[in-house]
């Protein structure tokens, strides 16, 4: 597969799995973008053999992902808790609300979620990853997954509200 | 990959089903100059790889002009080709080097 047909397979996948992780949309450029660039730079050593290409694209992704929220901790912008992050991207959420309203509002609920908790969705939905193979990236049990994963599609089906599904 | 079994999250089976089908890349500002820089960056470099294979034949080339030059023939060289050996196999006497026995039979 040449580098353009990946992109154009892909570019949805991995956007929406950074998207439901980071939740603000500048956030998601500057992140997808980076992704791109360590696939096109690592594209010519990839080895088909020795990983299938999705794992391969899903680990720079998550890579990617986990060095911004590393970073982040360390500048301080989480502060203690994911509050003043969910409260940043609630308000990034509500100027996009006007143009996809049913968007809008899963980011809003998600934002609601711990990261950990968005991560594991993320991988889930916009991945298509079993608990399994999340467990395997994770390190958690599969068991863990399946509850935590369990706790976050309550609370959102909870803030969505029955007549949103 | 298929993350969903069937029977799974049956309890919230609409929400997972909005999950799997919400579609943000549409939102993208960088999707498409993205695409266009990383696939100019393919270009450029698929075209200088195509240069590649004449490294190896143009160092040679300078090597040689290298040589050449530092080995200049000096102006004993003239004289010396005079008593090489002609380039027809045979030498002055009519012999091919000291192990050319059949030699005998043409003196």
């Amino acid at each position: 597969m040449g580098f353009e047909e990946l992109y154009d397979q892909y570019f949805a996948r991995i956007y929406n799995y950074i998207r439901y992780r980071v939740i603000a949309r500048d956030a998601a450029d500057d992140l997808v973008s980076a992704v791109f660039e360590k696939v096109l730079d690592k594209y010519d050593s990839f080895d088909p053999g020795r990983y299938g290409l999705e794992p391969w694209l899903f680990a720079i992704a998550r890579n990617t992902l986990n060095d911004h929220f590393r970073r982040a901790k360390v500048r301080g912008w989480f502060s203690i808790s994911d509050r003043e992050e969910n409260i940043a991207s609630a308000e990034s959420v509500e100027g996009a609300a006007q143009k996809h309203e049913e968007n809008a509002l899963l980011l809003k609920a998600l934002a609601g979620l711990t990261e950990a908790e968005r991560e594991l969705i993320a991988m889930k939905f916009t991945l298509g990853m079993t608990n399994r193979d999340i467990a395997g990236e994770t390190g958690l049990g599969e068991s863990n997954v399946g509850v935590t994963l369990f706790r976050a599609m309550k609370k959102l089906k909870e803030t969505l509200g029955p007549e949103t599904l | 990959m298929n993350g969903k079994k069937s029977g799974e999250f049956e309890e919230f089976s609409g929400l997972a089903e909005r999950l799997g089908r919400a579609d943000f890349s549409g939102e993208s500002r960088v999707k498409d100059v993205l695409r266009e820089s990383l696939l100019g960056r393919v270009e450029k470099r698929s075209r200088r790889s195509a240069f590649v294979w004449l490294l190896p034949a143009a160092a040679a080339a300078a090597l040689l002009l290298f040589v050449n030059i530092r080995h200049r023939p000096g102006p004993g060289a003239a004289l010396a080709a005079a008593y090489n050996l002609p380039a027809d196999g045979y030498g002055q006497c009519g012999r091919q080097g000291l192990e050319d026995y059949m030699a005998e039979g043409r003196f």
